[in-house]
């Protein structure tokens, strides 16, 4: 895979950094802009879908992009995110931030169990591997009795079919319901995980990372460690998968491990964003998040219109776009959106 | 301790039914430069496969400065000071050549991730120090001109400059050249020679190279070693070797 041209260190100034922060600031009163897209809860909660999203595929970026690991199971560890940060917020009564802490660390050392196989497997196999863990998971966290016990309060109807109810968190001062204060509570995590993002890929860390990717041979022979850190990219990338997973039970109150969400598929999803958005690029995770976020209500908007004209909807229409989607992804701009922007950049800028 | 900094000894390796080196034994001392030549296939670069680590020998020693290096993993070889090119050129293809050069001081940086996730002052300053680093190579290498560079979009000559400064910015106290000259024209290879007689003056650096083209090799090796079949067959200076019937054999053929 030709990889030239490919944005992998970003030099920004901290100036900059305040016209990002205020754009999110300010993106819920832009974005009524975009038909669909009112001033109301629904519009805010799919934001903060897609900062939760956006935080998984950074995490993710870290590993397939920089590092060149490809993980089927971040699903299972955003579930696993998802279930540490609920439990400490409604079981234990924490607040949100030390939650979300615990979410990150615990995650992260499940991310290690993930990251075991990829100390001898590499490509297409470790991928299998890892999709089994996103099998497994959920299975466990809506089978076994202990887990159950665990999670569901004394008189919880709820968790008597399976379901593990979490209070919404939100800032001070706003209700739980309220999805902009969410909102800003989102993107103040936001903010901090990118820029902890954009710090790792240009540290010594990072570039050890990049150079696993380019060749494991010269990265030994330049005195890396394979498996310390390929495990340590399993680590980070889970702990910022954790993150977005506790995020999400502050977003949704309630927590189902066999919902879609925390699915197989889903980790089929986190691919696409980063694929879609441009593999090893940190704006590529946040665009192909974007994207993403916007895609279901499109696909269905899509399909409603195929069984108007032909008289019935596709079975699995949205796998099948996925599908689709990643091909000629990968075909037409293997570097995705941000790689695709880049060279239409040279070519109209510097004429390349 | 031994006269030589790096010592090999008896050392054999087989891959299936083929012995590709067997009973091998070599030496050089500080701040030599020393051939290992052969003809293709002699096993010439199994044994630096074998000195990085690459390869596991079945039996021999390999001693550097008195440690032994058998037992060592791949990625501890250039903490002792030990770095190594590649004959196909292994670079970071997609990255600058000033990240190549920033990997290539991996080990002499010290600050651990958690450092670099929060960009901690010592980052900043290890960062800014081996940039210098890294830039005073490429000074030295002419290669200033291509430190943002993409590696993979340079021609391949350059290509094998830039691996040559990925292991200089190492600070090696042995450099091992895997067919540095290969793809030159006689001009080039003869600056080359050059070249690497600055590095040894200039960085203290022993060298060991593997290298096909007999003029580089005689200009600039002190002493060479001579494989053939994963046997030693000659060794000696280039004037002795050059007379050696047996060496002559290996490389043209016997006279019936």
């Amino acid at each position: 895979m030709n990889w030239a041209k490919l944005p992998t260190q970003l030099h920004w100034h901290y100036s900059r950094w305040a016209v990002i922060l205020a754009m999110l600031l300010a993106l819920p009163w832009l974005i009524t802009i975009l038909p669909f897209f009112g001033a109301n809860n629904y519009t805010y909660s799919q934001l903060n879908l897609w900062l939760i999203l956006g935080i998984v595929c950074l995490g993710l970026n870290l590993l397939t992009g920089a590092t060149g690991q490809i993980s089927l199971g971040h699903a299972a560890l955003f579930a696993v995110g998802a279930y540490i940060g609920g439990y400490f917020v409604a079981r234990q009564e924490w607040p949100s931030w030390a939650a979300l802490l615990m979410a990150a660390l615990g995650t992260g050392i499940i991310g290690l169990i993930l990251g075991l196989p990829a100390l001898r497997l590499s490509g297409p196999y470790l991928a299998v591997a890892t999709f089994g863990f996103s099998v497994a998971v959920p299975q466990l966290l809506s089978r076994s009795k202990e887990l159950a016990n665990l999670f569901s309060g004394t008189n919880d109807v709820a968790s008597r079919i399976g379901v593990f109810k979490v209070a919404k968190q939100n800032l001070p001062g706003f209700q739980a319901e309220e999805d902009l204060g969410r909102y800003f509570m989102f993107v103040l995590i936001f903010v901090i995980m990118l820029l902890l993002a954009f710090n790792l890929t240009k540290s010594r860390t990072g570039r050890a990372f990049f150079a696993i990717r380019e060749s494991e041979t010269a990265a030994q022979a330049m005195g890396l460690s394979l498996g310390y850190y390929k495990l340590l990219a399993f680590v980070i990338s889970a702990a910022f998968t954790g993150v977005a997973g506790s995020m999400y039970a502050f977003q949704v109150g309630q927590l189902d491990a066999n919902s879609i969400t925390f699915s197989p598929m889903e980790s089929v999803l986190f691919l696409t964003a980063i694929i879609l958005g441009g593999l090893g690029s940190v704006w590529g995770a946040v665009l192909g998040a974007a994207l993403i976020t916007l895609l279901p209500p499109t696909i269905t908007a899509l399909n409603d219109l195929i069984k108007l004209n032909f008289g019935s909807s596709i079975e699995n229409f949205e796998s099948i776009f996925y599908g689709v989607l990643i091909i000629s992804c990968i075909y037409f701009m293997p570097f995705g959106v941000t790689g695709a922007l880049h060279r239409l950049k040279l070519r109209f800028v510097y004429g390349e | 301790m031994s006269e030589f900094q790096l010592e090999i000894e008896g050392l054999s390796i087989s891959f299936g039914g083929l012995q590709a080196v067997s009973d091998f034994s070599m030496g050089i001392r500080k701040g030599e430069i020393v051939g290992l030549i052969g003809p293709n296939g002699a096993g010439k670069t199994t044994v630096f496969n074998c000195i990085s680590r690459f390869y596991q020998p079945n039996a021999g020693h390999i001693l550097f400065e008195g440690r032994e290096l058998t037992k060592e993993p791949a990625h501890k070889i250039i903490h002792y000071g030990i770095a190594r090119t590649f004959q196909n050129v292994e670079l970071f293809k997609n990255l600058t050549v000033m990240d190549n050069l920033l990997i290539g001081q991996h080990h002499r940086m010290s600050e651990n991730f958690l450092v670099g996730l929060l960009a901690l002052p010592p980052k900043r300053k290890a960062e800014k120090r081996a940039r210098e680093e890294a830039r005073e190579v490429l000074r030295f290498l002419n290669l200033e001109q291509v430190s943002e560079s993409i590696a993979q979009s340079l021609p391949f000559g350059v290509q094998k400059m830039v691996e040559m400064a990925r292991a200089l910015v190492s600070q090696p106290k042995l450099l091992l050249l895997d067919e540095p000259a290969a793809g030159s024209n006689p001009h080039e290879t003869s600056k080359l020679a050059a070249l690497i007689k600055r590095i040894r003056d200039e960085f203290g650096t022993s060298v060991l190279l593997v290298e096909h083209d007999m003029s580089l090799v005689m200009e600039l090796c002190q002493r060479l070693y001579v494989m053939d079949f994963g046997k030693k067959i000659a060794e000696g200076e280039p004037t002795e070797i050059q007379r050696n019937p047996a060496v002559i054999e290996a490389y043209l053929g016997k006279d019936n």
